[in-house]
């Protein structure tokens, strides 16, 4: 890009508004304005860090949360987007009765090294067994697709997942 | 040697994990502090370029923006020879130009557009190759080549060597950038209290690095300057170079608020560190029966626009060459070159990984001339715990280096006949394996191994302070970081072995300048050896305090039966690891099984299994992880991954996970890891190196597969379909 | 992201009313995973983002004269599990489970992904100019980098349409309905995509006040069964680098109704009626799979450095005519 002004007009918060959103069961008011994603929201405003900005382009899951009960990255939501939908993140699954098992997996299959990625894949494994009770190892893989881990803890996470799933 | 371990060896669950599942654990962006502003960096569009003119006025009006750091701003104190904080001239396409520290992330962005800034742009250059020849763009004032010369590094004589020969083989290997990107990008918060500095880093250097050089750029005392790492999301050896901790510090300075950058995955990619370019050329003397009596190898490393630890990543790339066959006479000739791309530093394994990829593809080319089975001409010619013919150099008592060149000095261990004999037996080797390029058909299979040398992880300082609270709990401090190897859980363990209480009695604090004695950098897997030796020791020294109070233990720790203590114990060591007699090193074997598709060019990994000497595994599971975490992350490094650089402008054009290929979940089947050596005498508990090793063969485990299985060995990384396709019509295997 | 006014109105006339008022500068939004991530790095950007998401009525699937009318609303993660997609309409639930991973396919939708931008490396980065652009030249016709780079030639701009939704739907001979100030229009899916002699700028026929509410899938012919198949660099996640959508039925054993599409090789979609003409009454067998893979690749004209896509494209189709027998006889 040229580092001469833009020729739009720069408006530091269009439309700076505020507005609601349901996050872990609660309203929380938010300030956005039309680039906010989700996940600055999250982060920044309400200190809900579990979701990660590892990529912020969609690609990579860390960020990842419960959008009406699907699996969503926060980061590539805008959170006007968003604002009419139930909201869950790493931390409100954490509360959950049913979240043990994924919890005691994980750690009984050391699903993890530096632990960037966990929160992410922990949403979406929960959500796929959710989905999916009865689903096999190789199907829970294809339902974590969408989650990068750099230090390839990959084997342990399927483990960790397939056995959650085997726990009741 | 302890007989009995009550802990160590035993897999207890990793410290820190739950709190990481439940998305508690705190990362440097998670960090906040009061009147936090968030910072953005400029960069530059240019590979390389002066900047004429530069006016911040428009960007220092916007409402929300409370400083703009330029390089007029700064002190022209150095953080590497090559390196100052922000300086007028610009040595590549995403170098730093300027800083904006505002109430948000979008306002900082939006200010960063209205920087004017006028480039005088320069020629650059791209290619190490060219970079060395007269008259070629010049990235620094000193010359492209760094140092100004040659590493040369010999044991024996080669020419006499090759004279000796009766066959010489000769073959020229490339391998591309690529980069770490861990899952946390660089990440750094700096917050004043009138002339004390705090910053907050992901960084594995806190003591090593960061406290030094901002305390030295800053014209602080060290006392005033304090760097904690919080949790680390990934370091691969990466994420130790200063210049973000000082811009941060230096933005914060001015806006007269704590600021906090967070790097974007794209400015990971350009502006962190990456693998080198390496164009390599090899050289191997054989006599008849094979036994090599010259290896030469020579290497030209592109180190980008700023080098870093580009020359410990280049002087390892001889290690493999130099000291993985028995030889009397072999040489590693490494050039560093400066160049207008992104600038290299070390990730995991540093240059080994690719000396090793040159060295065990031609061992296997000459192996298969000899019409020997490759297994077998390993066997017969690896080192041995004898090590090399020669003469000892290193004084007698001086500790030995772990890089070794000099003959005349024997292992401390050498489990790597162990591990070819246990690799070999779990893939099949003897039964299952065709001759070379036998298959037909459409998809064809292949099995191929390869060997690996590496630093054992000692002659290094550790430091550590174990610290028994009147509460009977125990806290081990340490200045090392634990990336994600699970050092925190390893150094629990043996603190909780060496004082006889249960483990969840340990807190483990880690990376804090404040509250933990100096480290060197986490690296060189040294973590396990050097600290542990050091956590040992201290915990022994804190029970030998503690029972001079108290008869007996575990009543010691029992609050109600010592209530003569008031204060803390504090027991604390220092320990320079390494020996005088012999060299310490790991060593690995790697065996491949893969399916090349003649059509498409694509390589399918079915097994693998690495089978690697560290001594005793002193965490069964952590040390899994690790092997299988490391092949799996070459395995991406070996068939895909690779920094496209856009040699019209210098551009990384594809600074993301998607176009850089990053490994997923269903690439690649589990990954099968033994260890079938014993204790080595001198580590703690016998440990040696694990967390690099894991990377050392597998480049050349694979292109042996694909070679067992076409009849062509693939000598570009990655080993794309592309060059798969291409390496096989050239060679005439092709169907059609 | 420079900064744009986000806007959500309820009613497609307003959406409309809204893309015509901003001109150039305004654009539609529907799950955004193509835009924002064109946002993000730079490559374009608006004054004003227009949402479809507030018009309920684009987010069905409904039967509709013996077929099916799928709105540009539709995920495709919808189209991956919809039961209305059995029987001849498998062939997109199969494509939509292939595309990006699980989180992108619920937020992508039908329309986003058929209106998707190229993945030209050199078109998504800020800093390459490029015909695309605006820019004076291509600087991708030299480079290595050719993976997403067209095979069947592209008049100066020779990025692909690499949507994997397209093919699929052209094989099952979609129309699409386009709604603008004017009122409502359809062609055939064929005709919505225009390569780059057409307008470089573009990739599809939508005017600026233009939008794409739905694709309509004909009766299907009774038997009539097709595959879809991807060629990508990792094993998930990645856009094609050579895609086939191939189907036909059996009508005593011989080959009735083929269709053959590629995706990744062109700037659009690219269907081939020479594929399909070798195939046309015959029985499957291998070397006509060989055969019609030759025709399908014949005019191919490879760039500097992506000639390998060719052997690929046939390695696929050859594979992927198999499979629809392998189909047929309920492998």
């Amino acid at each position: 890009m040229d580092h001469t002004p833009s020729t739009v007009a720069m408006n530091f918060g269009p439309q700076r508004t505020q507005l609601h959103l349901e996050v872990n069961g609660q309203s929380r008011p938010v300030d956005v304005e039309p680039r906010t994603t989700l996940l600055d929201v999250l982060r920044e405003q309400l200190d809900l860090t579990g979701a990660k900005r590892a990529c912020d382009r969609g690609e990579c899951g860390a960020c990842t949360v419960l959008v009406d009960d699907q699996p969503m990255y926060a980061c590539h939501l805008l959170a006007l987007q968003v604002r009419m939908r139930k909201i869950v993140t790493i931390e409100g699954l954490a509360e959950r009765e049913d979240f043990r098992r994924l919890l005691e997996a994980f750690v009984t299959n050391d699903a993890g090294q530096c632990g960037f990625c966990t929160p992410g894949f922990v949403v979406a494994a929960y959500a796929a067994l959710r989905r999916f009770p009865e689903a096999d190892a190789q199907q829970l893989r294809w339902e974590l697709v969408g989650h990068i881990c750099r230090c390839n803890a990959y084997e342990n996470i399927v483990a960790a997942v397939s056995d959650a799933g085997r726990r009741r | 040697m302890e007989q009995d371990l009550a802990v160590v060896g035993v897999a207890v669950p990793r410290l820190g994990l739950a709190e990481k599942v439940r998305g508690q654990a705190r990362y440097t962006a998670d960090l906040k502090r009061p009147g936090m502003l968030y910072g953005r960096v400029l960069r530059s569009p240019h590979a390389h370029a002066r900047i004429v003119h530069l006016d911040t006025a428009e960007a220092e009006r916007v409402p929300g923006v409370h400083a703009v750091l330029t390089h007029q701003d700064v002190p022209q104190r150095r953080i590497d020879a090559d390196l100052l904080p922000l300086e007028p001239l610009l040595r590549f396409v995403g170098d730093e130009v300027a800083l904006v520290a505002a109430e948000s992330e979008v306002i900082a962005e939006d200010a960063l557009r209205l920087i004017r800034v006028e480039y005088e742009v320069l020629p650059a250059v791209f290619d190490a190759e060219e970079g060395l020849q007269p008259g070629a763009p010049s990235v620094h004032p000193q010359g492209n080549l760094v140092g100004g010369k040659t590493l040369v590094v010999e044991r024996g004589s080669v020419a006499q060597g090759f004279a000796e020969a009766a066959q010489v083989f000769e073959e020229t290997f490339h391998t591309q950038m690529h980069a770490p990107v861990g899952m946390e990008t660089r990440a750094a918060l700096a917050e004043w209290d009138g002339d004390r500095l705090t910053v907050w880093k992901t960084s594995r250097a806190v003591h090593a690095s960061d406290r030094q050089t901002l305390a030295r750029v800053l014209g602080l005392p060290l006392e005033q300057v304090r760097v904690i790492c919080p949790n680390m999301g990934g370091g691969f050896g990466n994420k130790d170079e200063g210049r973000l901790a000082v811009l941060v510090a230096l933005l914060a300075r001015k806006a007269g608020r704590p600021v906090r950058i967070e790097y974007s995955r794209a400015e990971e990619f350009v502006a962190g560190r990456n693998r080198q370019e390496a164009h390599m050329r090899l050289k191997i003397g054989i006599q008849p029966d094979g036994t090599p009596t010259a290896i030469d190898l020579h290497a030209t490393m592109n180190a980008g626009a700023f080098v870093a630890s580009g020359m410990n990543v280049t002087r390892r790339v001889g290690q493999g060459a130099l000291y993985l066959y028995t030889c009397p006479n072999a040489r590693f000739e490494g050039m560093t070159v400066y160049t207008n791309r992104p600038a290299g530093g070390s990730f995991r394994g540093l240059g080994a990984p690719l000396g090793h990829f040159a060295l065990e593809v031609l061992m296997d080319q000459i192996a298969a001339a000899l019409g020997v089975d490759p297994l077998d001409y390993r066997l017969q010619h690896h080192v041995t715990s004898a090590g090399q013919p020669g003469q000892r150099r290193t004084p007698p008592d001086q500790v030995l280096p772990d890089e070794p060149v000099e003959g005349g000095v024997p292992f401390s261990s050498n489990g790597m006949r162990e591990c070819l004999l246990a690799g070999a037996e779990r893939i099949g080797w003897r039964r299952r394996r065709q001759p070379n390029g036998a298959g037909t058909g459409m998809l064809r299979r292949g099995l191929g191994l390869a060997m690996g040398i590496y630093k054992g992880g000692t002659g290094r300082e550790g430091e550590a302070e174990v610290r028994i609270t009147p509460d009977g709990r125990v806290q081990v401090a340490v200045g090392g970081v634990d990336v994600g190897q699970g050092s925190t859980t390893i150094l629990a363990q043996i603190a909780a072995e060496a004082l006889g209480v249960p483990i969840d009695r340990i807190n483990v604090v880690m990376a804090d300048t404040g509250r933990t004695p100096p480290a060197h950098v986490t690296a060189g897997s040294s973590t396990t050896i050097t600290t542990g030796a050091a956590v040992k020791l201290a915990a022994e020294d804190a029970k030998r305090q503690l029972l001079a109070l108290v008869d007996g233990l575990p009543q010691a720790f029992d609050p109600e039966v010592a209530p003569v203590r008031r204060e803390d114990i504090v027991g604390t060591a220092r320990v320079t690891s390494g020996s005088n007699a012999y060299l310490t090193n790991a060593f690995a074997a790697h065996f491949a099984e893969v399916e090349v598709d003649i059509r498409n060019g694509r390589i399918r990994v079915l097994r693998y299994v690495a089978a690697h000497d560290s001594g005793r595994i002193v965490h069964p599971r952590l040390a899994e992880n690790q092997v299988s975490g490391g092949v799996l992350q070459f395995l991406g490094i070996t068939l895909r991954e690779e920094l496209y650089l856009d040699k019209h402008r210098g551009v990384t054009l594809n600074a993301n996970f998607l176009e850089h290929k990053s490994t997923s979940i269903v690439d690649f089947p589990p990954i099968e890891v033994l260890f079938p050596a014993g204790p080595d005498p001198v580590g703690p508990y016998g440990a040696k190196a694990l967390g690099e090793p894991p990377v050392v063969p597998v480049l050349a485990a694979v292109a042996n597969a694909v070679a067992n299985a076409t009849g062509v060995w693939l000598r570009d990384v990655p080993f794309t379909p592309q060059r798969v396709l291409q390496a096989i019509h050239e060679h005439g295997k092709g169907v059609r | 992201m420079r900064p744009f006014a986000f806007v959500e109105p309820t009613s497609l006339d307003e959406v409309i009313r809204l893309l015509a008022a901003g001109q150039h500068q305004a654009r539609l939004i529907a799950g955004g995973s193509d835009l924002l991530g064109e946002l993000k790095d730079d490559v374009v950007s608006y004054e004003r983002l227009v949402s479809l998401a507030g018009v309920e009525d684009l987010r069905h699937i409904r039967e509709e004269a013996g077929g099916l009318r799928l709105g540009a609303l539709v995920t495709v993660a919808q189209l991956e599990y919809d039961p209305h997609l059995e029987g001849p309409y498998r062939i997109l639930a199969e494509a939509a489970r292939s595309v990006a991973t699980p989180e992108i396919r619920v937020q992508g939708t039908l329309g986003g992904n058929l209106c998707q931008r190229p993945r030209c490396l050199y078109y998504r980065h800020a800093l390459t100019p490029c015909l695309k652009k605006g820019g004076a030249d291509c600087p991708a016709i030299e480079s290595p980098y050719q993976a997403y780079l067209s095979i069947m030639g592209g008049q100066g701009c020779y990025s692909v349409h690499a949507s994997d939704l397209a093919p699929p739907l052209m094989a099952l001979d979609a129309q699409v309905s386009i709604a603008g100030p004017s009122g409502e229009r359809a062609l055939p899916l064929e005709r919505f995509f225009a390569g780059p002699e057409q307008d470089v700028r573009r990739e599809n026929v939508l005017a600026a006040d233009e939008v794409l509410t739905s694709v309509t899938l004909p009766a299907a012919l009774q038997g009539w069964q097709g595959t879809y198949l991807k060629a990508r660099e990792r094993t998930a996640g990645d856009f094609p680098v050579v895609s086939v959508a191939v189907g036909y039925a059996l009508d005593a054993g011989l080959i009735r109704q083929a269709r053959l599409v590629l995706g990744g090789v062109a700037p659009v979609p690219w269907r081939s009626p020479a594929a399909e003409a070798v195939l046309e009454g015959q029985h499957p067998s291998p070397e006509l799979a060989v055969n019609a893979a030759t025709a399908a690749l014949a005019n191919a004209q490879p760039l500097s450095h992506n000639a390998f896509k060719v052997e690929i494209g046939r390695a696929l189709v050859e594979r992927a005519i198999m499979a629809v027998a392998a189909l047929r006889r309920g492998e």
